[in-house]
């Protein structure tokens, strides 16, 4: 491919735009945090940080930052699993078995994707109240269950529906049980599709914000986005505390993005669902 | 190993019917080609046989049981893919060993056979490598070689040959050949090759629109085509199919279509039912010469019209009394394209068809 | 060749019944947890209840709340607001997603890394991403007036104590942190585009503005579509950065119905009122997800005749 001279300026003035858009608010919080306390509120600001520490001690062993990243490890994680547990075998047999209604089920999973949550939260709350469920990690476990549902389902259906169909005739043929097809053969090559979906999953239940702050009131249970919205300073707003605890609470899901861009820009095409 | 019987054979798709009323019987280690165009429904009844598919009605008998309630995995067959369908993520030995696996043979037995297969197929030097490491035609020989492990009643074979090139695969066809006649196995066939289908089968089972258009063994299906459609289906370039009708004349019978006049071989017992009726003569393209054969035969001037030279030998296209006629000569003709030329046609190798049958 | 993988062998018994086994667990979570909830909220939104009376009770009251919502300034104040921010975010994301699917579409050295950094605003949680632009539009050490102004700190802005900056700075936000993911939808539709057809274009003697106007947006249109509608159900549940940046203020010039009935229902407890703001949001996102279930084209969806 070949490209005029106002072709590769409009190419690079774009991406310039494009990552220094993307990039430049978070360096700035970045920048932020690792200020001395005097520079945070110096006005005008200043562009680059001493590189002091200071922000970050505080989170970490004034303000409950740490219990709130175990919470949200917590959260996200056993989501994560029990999403994938539940997904992965619904999935499989949506795409593949030709069970009457599939696509209505699938067709009615991307409309449940799209309710709002307030319109879901206050029975849910409900439902748990009645259930003991609010104020534990499984009271919110549930519920995140539910709202990623259809999202891993589609990926994972998409996944499986790519893989080849003679393979699984190959392993009929071969003696396999339609369980023993999908042990043996489909979940070793769905892998890529499996841990898409994964990260999708845990991102979405670590970023979660509204059932958090509803179901988990209790200072000691709050997962990390609810942390950050309700700090509070006694005086004034405690700008480098939010902003370390916003850096804490991004660098894990940066790193992941980091590492499986590829993955996860196919899964979100995935039947066009928001992680 | 064990024979195959295909009873009443039909299968609906929605109201298209993609199988006719198929019956036919393979007897144990017969190789039986099903030979026809793509959408003839020759696919279809493979995995009918292999139980991929549900048919419509009939009955499929492997050895003398019924096995149309049995999903794959208990029928005993063996497939290889047009695909190949290697598991991507299991090793050659783990690929060849997993259906001994899935019926829980024990190791030893597994490990014996594996042996036996790898050597057999010489893919020895393969067993530890991926799929994906190897080229198309080590997948053919492994994905021949999961098949030929499992020791199966039946093997069933969809088109294994059509992803690999042309050199690739008239080696695997000698190979393919032979590995026959060492297990004397039953083998069903699917192709649309008809190279592949005259070279290969015991038995070829001729399939259009979801009939069977005729059954027998390579040669007859060469010179005995049963109707106009295997006639021009079998054979390259196709047989010369000429429109035309039937006239009862004092010497016996002729066929007539335009200017086009010839006279026909056939038995004047058969005179009042014939005459006036609408016909299709046939004549290959290698029966038409330009110099005079040694076999009684009809001469007729000729225009050549473009001559193609194969190498080996060439083609003629002509036009005898306004036909289009395709000849086959094994040397190319002194005359150029434009030029009038004689050409002769062996009388015996003529084929006639009434109502879609054949006659003679 | 095709008709095969239209129609396969029905399963044995057995096997559709693992089938279904396997469906199951789903079906019943997400029932359990999304739609027996929505068919809940709209049987409160039907009935009267105050939290903090519980002496009332909760009486039937048919389609009071209903009537009401139609008469509340705030309520309809609340809508305006919502319609506005999702006319202003949507067409800025869509613009903006074009723009970047069209950059990430292209090949050139350092793609990866690029993608990469787009994604970091899709990434960041909300709540961040929210404190992150309430303190960049901070009057005193915040980076907007910093890069607008530098060190005239006389003009300094209080961003989010205007009514109209403020609105603006959330759909800043929200189009900062979402126009990633619209560009992926719009990059999924380019990568659907041959590039067999460009060669043509470009031999035709087409100018990259040409071969993009004539080729490439026409046939990004149902691409396009698909993100508008999602992008547009999505700006309609905004809740997160409302709550975090400014509460819906400065008076009621940021609160958007999510909100709204967020605090009717939780804060003020007016359960029924509450419910009903909130299933009013939820028929408007549904008419609009049935539009969107009937763009999505998925293979996934195909090839199920029967």
């Amino acid at each position: 491919m070949t490209r005029t001279r106002g072709e590769h300026v409009l190419l690079w003035g774009g991406i310039l735009l494009a990552v220094g858009g993307s990039l430049f608010p978070f360096l700035w919080l970045v920048s932020t945090s690792l200020k001395s306390p005097i520079y945070v509120e110096a006005i005008p600001p200043t562009w680059w940080p001493d590189g002091s520490l200071v922000f970050y001690r505080n989170v970490l062993f004034e303000h409950r930052l740490f219990d709130y990243m175990i919470n949200s490890a917590i959260v996200a994680g056993s989501t994560t699993g029990l999403a994938l547990l539940v997904a992965t075998p619904a999935a499989y047999a949506l795409a593949r078995l030709r069970l009457p209604g599939t696509a209505w089920i699938l067709r009615g999973l991307l409309c449940v994707a799209m309710f709002p949550q307030i319109v879901i939260a206050g029975p849910v709350w409900r439902m748990l109240e009645r259930l003991g469920g609010l104020n534990t990690h499984w009271g919110l476990v549930l519920p995140y269950v539910a709202l990623t549902l259809p999202l891993a389902v589609w990926i994972l259906a998409t996944f499986f529906n790519d893989l080849p169909r003679e393979l699984e005739e190959a392993a009929s043929i071969d003696g396999c049980t339609t369980g023993q097809t999908l042990m043996y053969v489909m979940l070793p090559l769905a892998v890529p599709g499996l841990f898409t979906a994964a990260i999708l999953t845990f991102i979405y239940a670590w970023n979660e914000f509204f059932f958090a702050l509803l179901i988990l009131t209790d200072p000691a249970k709050h997962t990390l986005p609810v942390g950050i919205a309700l700090f509070q300073g006694e005086f004034t707003m405690p700008w480098g505390e939010i902003a370390a605890a916003s850096v804490l609470a991004t660098l894990p899901l940066i790193v992941v993005v980091l590492l499986f861009q590829r993955g996860i820009i196919g899964g979100l095409s995935a039947g066009a669902i928001k992680g | 190993m064990a024979s195959l019987r295909l009873e009443h054979i039909s299968k609906m798709f929605g109201r298209t019917t993609v199988l006719d009323d198929i019956s036919l019987h393979a007897a144990d280690g017969e190789f039986v080609v099903l030979l026809g165009p793509s959408g003839c429904g020759k696919s279809t009844l493979l995995r009918i046989i292999a139980g991929l598919e549900q048919q419509t009605s009939g009955t499929v008998r492997i050895g003398e049981e019924i096995v149309d309630a049995l999903p794959p995995r208990e029928r005993d067959i063996a497939m290889v893919f047009q695909q190949y369908a290697l598991y991507p993520h299991l090793t050659v030995r783990e690929n060849l060993a997993f259906g001994l696996k899935m019926r829980k043979e024990p190791p030893a037995v597994i490990e014996a056979r594996l042996a036996e297969v790898a050597k057999l197929l010489e893919i020895e030097d393969l067993l530890d490598r991926k799929p994906k490491e190897l080229s198309g035609g080590q997948r053919q020989r492994v994905a021949m070689g999961r098949a030929i492990v499992r020791k199966p009643k039946l093997f069933l074979f969809d088109e294994p040959l059509s992803n690999l090139d042309a050199r690739l695969r008239a080696s695997m066809r000698v190979e393919l050949k032979k590995l026959h006649r060492r297990l004397q196995a039953t083998i069903v066939y699917v192709t649309h090759d008809q190279v592949e289908a005259m070279t290969l089968g015991d038995t070829i089972v001729i399939l259009d629109q979801g009939r069977i258009q005729q059954i027998g063994a390579p040669e007859q299906i060469y010179q005995e085509p049963s109707n106009p459609f295997v006639a021009s289906f079998i054979g390259s370039p196709p047989m010369n199919l000429i429109e035309g009708q039937i006239r009862c004349v004092e010497e016996g019978f002729e066929f007539r279509a335009g200017n086009f006049v010839l006279g026909l071989p056939l038995r004047s017992g058969e005179a009042s039912r014939l005459d006036g009726k609408p016909a299709i003569l046939g004549i290959r393209p290698e029966d038409i010469a330009l110099s005079a054969p040694p076999t009684p035969s009809v001469e007729r001037p000729a225009t050549i019209d473009l001559i193609e030279n194969l190498g080996a030998d060439c083609l003629v296209y002509l036009i005898v009394d306004g036909q289009r006629l395709i000849a086959r000569a094994s040397s190319v003709p002194p005359q150029q394209a434009g030029e009038t030329c004689t050409v002769f046609m062996s009388f015996s190798k003529f084929h006639v068809f009434i109502d879609g049958r054949r006659i003679a | 060749m095709h008709m095969q993988s239209l129609t396969r062998a029905p399963r044995t018994q057995a096997d559709r019944h693992t089938g279904r086994l396997m469906i199951l667990p789903m079906l019943v979570v997400v029932s359990v947890f999304s739609l027996y909830p929505a068919v809940d909220s709209f049987l409160l939104s039907l009935h009267r209840w105050f939290l903090g009376l519980p002496s009332l009770g909760r009486p039937f009251v048919g389609l009071d709340n209903y009537r009401e919502f139609l008469q509340d300034p705030i309520a309809h104040q609340a809508l305006l607001v919502t319609a506005g921010f999702v006319l202003a975010s949507t067409a800025l994301e869509l613009l903006l997603g074009l723009g970047i699917a069209l950059v990430i579409h292209e090949h050139f050295v350092g793609r990866g890394g690029v993608r990469a950094a787009i994604l970091v605003p899709w990434a960041i949680p909300t709540v961040v991403a929210s404190q992150m632009w309430r303190f960049l539009a901070n009057d005193q050490y915040g980076a907007i007036n910093l890069v607008l102004f530098g060190d005239d700190i006389g003009a300094y802005v209080p961003w989010l104590a205007d009514p109209w900056s403020a609105f603006g700075i959330i759909v800043l936000a929200d189009v900062w942190k979402t126009s990633s993911f619209a560009a992926l939808l719009i990059l999924a539709g380019l990568q659907l585009i041959p590039d067999d057809l460009y060669d043509a274009a470009r031999v035709d003697g087409a100018t990259a503005w040409q071969r993009f106007w004539h080729l490439t947006l026409p046939l990004l249109k149902p691409a396009l579509l698909t993100a508008l509608l999602f992008r547009t159900i999505d700006a309609f549940r905004v809740f997160d950065l409302v709550f975090v940046m400014t509460q819906g203020g400065p008076g009621d010039a940021t609160q958007v119905i999510q909100f709204y009935g967020y605090k009717t229902l939780f804060t003020e407890g007016r359960v029924g009122y509450g419910t009903t703001i909130s299933v009013t949001v939820f028929v408007v996102i549904l008419m609009l997800s049935f539009l969107y279930v009937r763009m999505v084209g998925s293979k996934l969806l195909e090839r199920r005749a029967t």
